[in-house]
């Protein structure tokens, strides 16, 4: 324990002053270099760093993670496309894609339309962050204790006993129904599970786009308001366009946390009754069924599912910077 | 099974919840609880003689990491049995526990730092890793005569590989046992026969009463009780050749055999005459919560099919119930009149990653009869050593499980946590989609089949 303590303080201390001297011998190397090759000979020793940072934690293991999804299940008998053949035929991972689909419609269109509402209708109201904090507090809980959590919310008992799930209470006790195996039914296990995420996700959304939305210069609305404009015109011709770089930002990270959801399945269903995710089948193969090789096709498949996000992401932050 | 306590386990993870979300969890902590039994000191004094004898009688000092899936008062319990080690010995013991006990393992030791030792329900995972050379061999520093005179041959096997010890196990519990109130129970005492435990089940549903209460839930290893009832058919009604062929893959799960058994589960567990709440609530009720129907105050069933840690767990659990005069049990019934009850086993393995002085005073340790002793004090498990003494059960229904399975002739391994984790776990599965939709029988044995073909070869 002691050594660790002592391991984590020269990593705080030693990191900058490593930094520092790099730069300091940069510049020595700048001195002593011709003329003409100073501005690349500095450019490429300023990036070396975070290149080498990047390399080792970012294009090393995806390489590896390429190569393994090429091998077998030990990860060195040669398997070819048979991983990847495995993915394209496999019935469980349709399932578990169709799944992530809906995960990412629904959390994504979710976020966006309660989050927009949120910050709409709190925006400059006198308890407005109160009202907020309300939608914000579940992001301070982790996936698996709020999964937890819902477990407790979602608990079915068999008719005639008392309802102890908040949901099934209300439902089956007060309002004189069935109760509902919320987790069980195929009807509403996945809802179930992707209103959880909305729980989890939904401050995260409304505290970015509430930001963007006190970013909008008061003029505009009020120019809008003096010509004519109605409240709804106003926001839907004025606010939301400017709002629009933000809310694709939003759409892409809640995308992605949509690609990989894994906890809220996990504890909740653990992929049973038709529930499974990719994330889930990804653990299951590289830990229960140790198959590198299948785990690591499916990682690539996340992965390929991930970059147009990020494309999108970074393409709509670097207009949102371009305008200002 | 002593590995899956999820109640417990929730109320950990509700106290680090606790404080942002008041009362959402006050259920789950409010259970009174019996105290564990004392350990006799005349056992303590011969186990920490045993812990000196098993140090070469120095004083070695320093920590064991290791790594289990108990908590609770069961982890309380299982420290307890190496309290005389620790005392005489000096070695502190540091207990890591998960609930996730594969990906934990796998993790550590892919990055290189394993635990020093590993106490784990699974012995076909323990298996793989001594097959990768990840588990050390006990061979050097344990008296195998000694381990072999007093291990049962059946554990001993299956914690070698190639001749090799290379785990021991700390417990052996009696799976499968069946459960009744004696208060409310009209059956025959026991049943002789396993149609005479079914014909009492119909007449009870006759009358409108539900006969089982049955329990599936259990967090991301939902299913195991169901898979285990399983088993037992497979090993009471086909025999031991077909249930061992069947562990080792060689069986398959469409045969009439392995199909057999999975249809009499169904018969109870989808028919909502014999299943207290239908098949939905057998999915959504926890194993732990429920067999209390068996002592409610109208009783919401008459049997409960489950291992023998279940007596001390209801009466830690349900306030006014004594085991014996409010919870007792009788063998899984034979399949015909003239044969023995067949009992399944499970049980933690303990093993090595790391030789040192320390583990190998620990693993001498845990060969020995006085630590054996030491479990059976506990009670809450049978020792896996022969040589334990009934006289060291410290509880009416651990001694009794003791005996049947010291009596038993025909003992197995449970076949879950022998097979293949990637088995292992599509099993369970198979077990909750089969109670969800009864006509799915098939294509669930279907799917099982096709992953036996490659589940195997590592």
């Amino acid at each position: 324990m002691g050594q660790r303590v002592l391991l984590a303080g020269i990593v705080v201390v030693g990191t900058p002053i490593a930094l520092y001297a790099w730069l300091w011998l940069a510049e020595q190397v700048e001195r002593v270099t011709p003329r003409r090759f100073r501005v690349p000979v500095r450019a490429w020793l300023w990036l070396a760093p975070a290149a080498v940072l990047i390399g080792t934690f970012l294009i090393w293991p995806l390489a590896n993670t390429g190569w393994l999804s090429l091998h077998g299940a030990d990860g060195r008998s040669w398997a070819g496309p048979a991983n990847l053949d495995w993915l394209i035929r496999s019935s469980e991972v349709h399932a578990a894609l169709r799944n992530n689909l809906l995960w990412l419609i629904l959390l994504v269109g979710g976020c966006l339309a309660l989050g927009l509402l949120v910050a709409v209708l709190t925006d400059s109201v006198r308890y407005e962050g109160m009202a907020k904090a309300v939608v914000v507090a579940p992001t301070a809980i982790s996936f698996v204790c709020g999964a937890i959590i819902w477990r407790f919310m979602f608990d079915y008992q068999a008719p005639g006993l008392p309802q102890i799930g908040t949901l099934n209470a209300a439902w089956a006790d007060a309002l004189d129904r069935t109760p509902v195996a919320w987790l069980v039914d195929t009807r509403t296990n996945n809802y179930a599970l992707i209103t959880v995420g909305l729980w989890m996700t939904l401050g995260f959304a409304t505290v970015i786009i509430s930001a963007a939305l006190k970013g909008v210069p008061a003029e505009l609305t009020d120019a809008a308001r003096v010509d004519g404009a109605s409240r709804w015109q106003a926001l839907r011709y004025v606010v939301l366009p400017q709002l629009q770089p933000t809310l694709v930002v939003v759409a892409t990270l809640v995308a992605i946390m949509a690609l990989k959801a894994f906890d809220i399945v996990y504890v909740m269903t653990n992929g049973n009754y038709g529930t499974d995710v990719i994330a889930n089948l990804l653990y299951s193969e590289l830990f229960l069924a140790q198959n590198s090789g299948r785990a690591s096709a499916i990682a690539l498949l996340l992965t390929a599912l991930a970059i147009p996000m990020f494309l999108l992401n970074a393409y709509a932050q670097r207009r949102e910077t371009s305008r200002m | 099974m002593l590995h899956r306590i999820p109640a417990l386990a929730r109320t950990t993870v509700c106290v680090a919840v606790g404080a942002l979300v008041l009362g959402a969890c006050g259920t789950a902590g409010a259970e009174k609880r019996q105290a564990l039994p004392e350990q006799a000191d005349s056992a303590v004094r011969a186990a920490e003689a045993a812990a000196k004898e098993a140090a070469d009688g120095k004083r070695l000092g320093g920590t064991l990491n290791l790594l289990g899936v108990l908590s609770g008062a069961q982890l309380k319990a299982y420290l307890g049995s190496f309290k005389p080690f620790e005392d005489a010995t000096g070695i502190k013991i540091r207990y890591e526990a998960t609930r996730d006990v594969n990906a934990v393992l796998q993790t550590r030791i892919a990055g290189g730092n394993p635990p020093d030792l590993v106490s784990n329900p699974s012995a076909g995972q323990m298996r793989g890793l001594a097959v990768a050379s990840k588990l050390i061999s006990l061979d050097e520093f344990v008296d195998l005569d000694r381990v072999r005179d007093d291990f049962p041959a059946g554990l001993v096997d299956l914690g070698s590989v190639d001749g090799h010890l290379y785990g021991l196990f700390y417990n052996s519990a009696a799976n499968n046992l069946v459960w009744y109130d004696p208060k409310t129970y009209e059956g025959p005492k026991p049943p002789a026969t396993l149609a005479d435990l079914n014909s009492y089940a119909r007449r009870l549903a006759a009358d409108g009463k539900t006969p089982y209460c049955v329990g599936l839930g259990s967090g991301a290893a939902s299913g195991w009780p169901g898979a285990s009832w399983i088993e037992q058919l497979v090993l009471t009604q086909a025999g031991p050749e077909a249930f061992d062929k069947w562990v080792q893959g060689k069986l398959s799960w469409t045969s009439p055999e392995v199909k057999r058994a999975f249809e009499a589960f169904g018969a109870v567990v989808t028919d909502p005459a014999m299943v207290a709440g239908g098949p939905t609530a057998a999915l959504t009720t926890s194993f732990d919560k429920s067999p209390q129907g068996l002592v409610s105050d109208k009783p919401a069933c008459y049997l409960h099919v489950q291992a023998d840690f279940l007596g001390n767990l209801l009466a830690s659990s349900v306030p006014g119930v004594e085991p014996v005069a409010d919870i007792d049990f009788f063998p899984f019934p034979a399949a015909a009149t003239n044969s023995d009850p067949a009992v399944v086993t499970s049980g933690e393995m303990l093993g090595a990653f790391k030789d040192t002085p320390q583990t190998r005073a620990f693993m001498r340790y845990v060969a020995s009869p006085a630590f054996g002793a030491m479990v059976a004090g506990t009670g809450q498990w049978i020792s896996a050593n022969r040589k334990t003494d009934v006289a060291s059960y410290t509880t009416p229904l651990s001694r009794k499980s003791a005996q049947l399975y010291a009596s038993a002739k025909l003992v197995r391994y449970t076949a879950q946590n022998s097979m293949p984790l990637a088995l292992n776990q599509a099993f369970l599965k198979a077990v909750l989609g089969y109670v969800k939709n009864a006509d799915s029988l098939d294509q669930q044995l279907a799917r099982l089949d096709q992953l036996r073909e490659t589940a195997y070869v590592s």
